[in-house]
This record gives C-alpha cells, sequence and structure tokens, in this order.
C-alpha cells in the first residue's frame, strides 16, 4: 500500500475518532435543569398576609406576580409593595424593583430602588431609600451594605453597612457616615 | 458668626447608632466632623440629642475636641478641650477639661469656660478651679489667627 494510502487512511481515523469525541462531550442540559427555569405555579395581581405567631398580622405584601421556584421553593416576586404593620393599624411601605422570599420566608431580599415610607401620621415622617435591603423578619432584622439615605423632616443621613432593628427602630451605620441637620429657621 | 446658628449643620463621621424615630441619643464615633457656617469642631467621638425633630445639645469628647469659629468682627477664635457641649437652645458652648481658648485678643485656658455664640462673651472658672488669661497689649503684633 502505498505511502499516500496510508496517510489517507490514518487521516480519516483521525477525523472518525474527533468526531466521536465531540459528540461524546457535547453540552447536554442536565435533564432537572431545564425544569429550573419554570416555576410551579405563577399568582397575578395578589395580596398575601402572613400572620406571626399570635394569629396577628406580621406582614403583607402585594404585587403584580410572583413565581415559585419548585427546586428550592423559593419565591420571586416582581415589584412588591410590603406592608410591616405598627400600632393602630398603620404601616411602614417598603417598595422594590424584586423581591426574593426564601422558602420558609425567613428572609427576604429586595432589590433596586428599595424606598420605604414612615406610617402616615406618624410623629416623625421618615423615608429610606437603597439599591438593596435584605429583611430578616424572625429576628426582626433588616440591613445591606450600600449606601442608604434617610431623610426626615429636618435630617437627611446617608451612610454605608446599615442595620436596624424593625421593632425598636434602632439603627447603625458602620461607616462613612454623613448627617445634615437644618435648623427650623434655616427651613 | 452669629449667623453659624441658622445655617445647616453637616456631620461627618466613621459610625452611627441612634433610633429612627428620632427619640433619645445618637452617638457617633469613628472620627467626627462638625461644619456649621464657620464654625467648625474635630473630635473623635459625639453624642446628639434631638427635641421635636431638631439637634437640641451635641457633647463631643477626644484627646483633645478643637474647635474654631470666626468671630462678627473677622478675627478668628480656635479652642481645644478634653470636652466641649454645644446647647443649641441656650446657643452657649463649655469647654470642660484643660480647655485653651485662643483669639486676636490674647488666650485663656483653665478647666472650664462657658462661650456664647450669640454675644461672644466668655466666662470662665467660677468652680473653683484656676484661670489664666493673657491680654495682648494694642502695639504688640496681633496672633495669627487662621483666616
Amino acid at each position: 500500500m502505498s505511502w499516500r494510502a496510508t496517510l489517507g487512511l490514518v487521516l480519516l481515523l483521525a477525523a472518525i475518532v474527533s468526531g466521536w469525541s465531540a459528540w461524546k462531550n457535547r453540552d447536554v442540559p442536565e435533564p432537572n435543569q431545564v425544569l429550573a427555569d419554570r416555576s410551579d405555579y405563577v399568582m397575578h395581581d395578589f395580596e398575601m398576609i402572613a400572620l406571626n405567631g399570635e394569629g396577628q398580622e406580621a406582614v403583607a405584601v402585594r404585587a403584580p406576580e410572583m413565581a415559585r421556584n419548585p427546586q428550592d421553593e423559593t419565591y420571586t416576586i416582581t415589584t412588591p409593595l410590603f406592608l410591616l404593620p405598627e400600632e393602630e393599624g398603620r404601616s411602614w411601605e417598603l417598595r422594590a424593583k424584586t423581591g426574593w422570599l426564601s422558602a420558609k420566608g425567613e428572609e427576604l431580599r429586595l432589590k433596586g430602588d428599595v424606598h420605604g415610607i414612615s406610617p402616615a401620621g406618624s410623629a416623625r415622617k421618615a423615608e429610606f431609600r437603597s439599591e438593596t435591603l435584605n429583611v430578616f423578619p424572625g429576628r426582626d432584622l433588616a440591613q445591606t451594605d450600600d449606601e442608604v439615605t434617610v431623610t426626615q423632616p429636618g435630617s437627611r443621613l446617608t451612610g454605608r453597612g446599615f442595620e436596624t432593628n424593625l421593632k425598636t427602630k434602632e439603627y447603625t451605620f458602620k461607616s462613612q457616615v454623613r448627617s445634615i441637620y437644618e435648623p427650623r429657621s434655616a427651613r | 458668626k452669629a449667623s453659624d446658628r441658622n445655617q445647616a449643620m453637616t456631620i461627618d463621621s466613621g459610625s452611627q447608632s441612634g433610633n429612627m424615630e428620632g427619640s433619645g441619643k445618637t452617638v457617633l464615633g469613628g472620627g467626627v466632623v462638625v461644619t456649621q457656617g464657620t464654625l467648625e469642631i474635630k473630635s473623635s467621638a459625639a453624642e446628639i440629642y434631638m427635641a421635636d425633630g431638631e439637634v437640641s445639645r451635641s457633647v463631643f469628647t477626644g484627646k483633645q475636641v478643637k474647635m474654631k469659629q470666626q468671630m462678627d468682627d473677622g478675627t478668628w477664635m480656635d479652642a481645644q478641650a478634653d470636652r466641649v457641649e454645644y446647647d443649641m437652645k441656650t446657643e452657649t458652648i463649655t469647654f470642660i477639661g484643660n480647655y485653651t481658648v485662643k483669639s486676636d485678643r490674647g488666650s485663656n485656658s483653665g478647666q472650664r469656660m462657658v462661650y456664647n455664640t450669640k454675644t461672644g462673651n466668655m466666662q470662665s472658672g467660677g468652680d473653683g478651679t484656676r484661670v489664666r488669661t493673657v491680654i495682648q497689649p494694642k502695639s504688640a503684633q496681633p496672633a495669627q489667627g487662621k483666616n
């Protein structure tokens, strides 16, 4: 057999082997990965009220859409409005572009234009703004590492490393804090 | 300046803890710088007390707290002390613990001094401690105030 034929045979064999190896390693999606993108149920234009251990309203959420992920049983909420009740039925209002709720509701992550407003008629109106906010209802804790701005009549407070106790309203900023107070005469 | 007290007060700090409902005490740490018009105060820590949504009283502590303010006549007053209490209601600043105050008119040092930001009056001592005052003679070159 001439060297040309031998060379041709070798090349043919090489082509077959590389073709087989490419087919073997092709990108085959995991069977369950296909399912993850599809929620098992979706709610539209709803209001959900979560009750605490004593059967009282702990938090209410209104949103145009909420989808549940069957894989980890978490929820994704579109433009949620959360109502955090205070005394006499008044509530803090907390809005964001998206919300993510863990399976058992221990953690809520708000993302995108997070905006909180104190209850109408409260002693001191307060507005809260940030890009993200992580809320842990069971621990009455809300925190974020993003810059936070809190405005109240006559004062404006910005800082990073924010944490607040949702019940006592105590807060802490861990760095880069700036407070501006306008005396009544300057307002 | 008398007009300082009608200006916005800006407080920069390394950390701050307080209550969102503005009641009680707000504690600042990590280095505090306060500016209000020509008034400037620098300290390690501070406590801010609010009343009806306004700052009513501030207490600054440090090794030492430094303060400077321009007088209505354009000259500067520089002061330092272990503790400085600014009472916005009475518009007085009290210097406590190894204070020294310098202005073009001379210098004054002791353990306690009350400075009225409205009138510019300074009342020192009165608590049994010694006060030292140095008054510059008219002819002497006035001490270089910071402009």
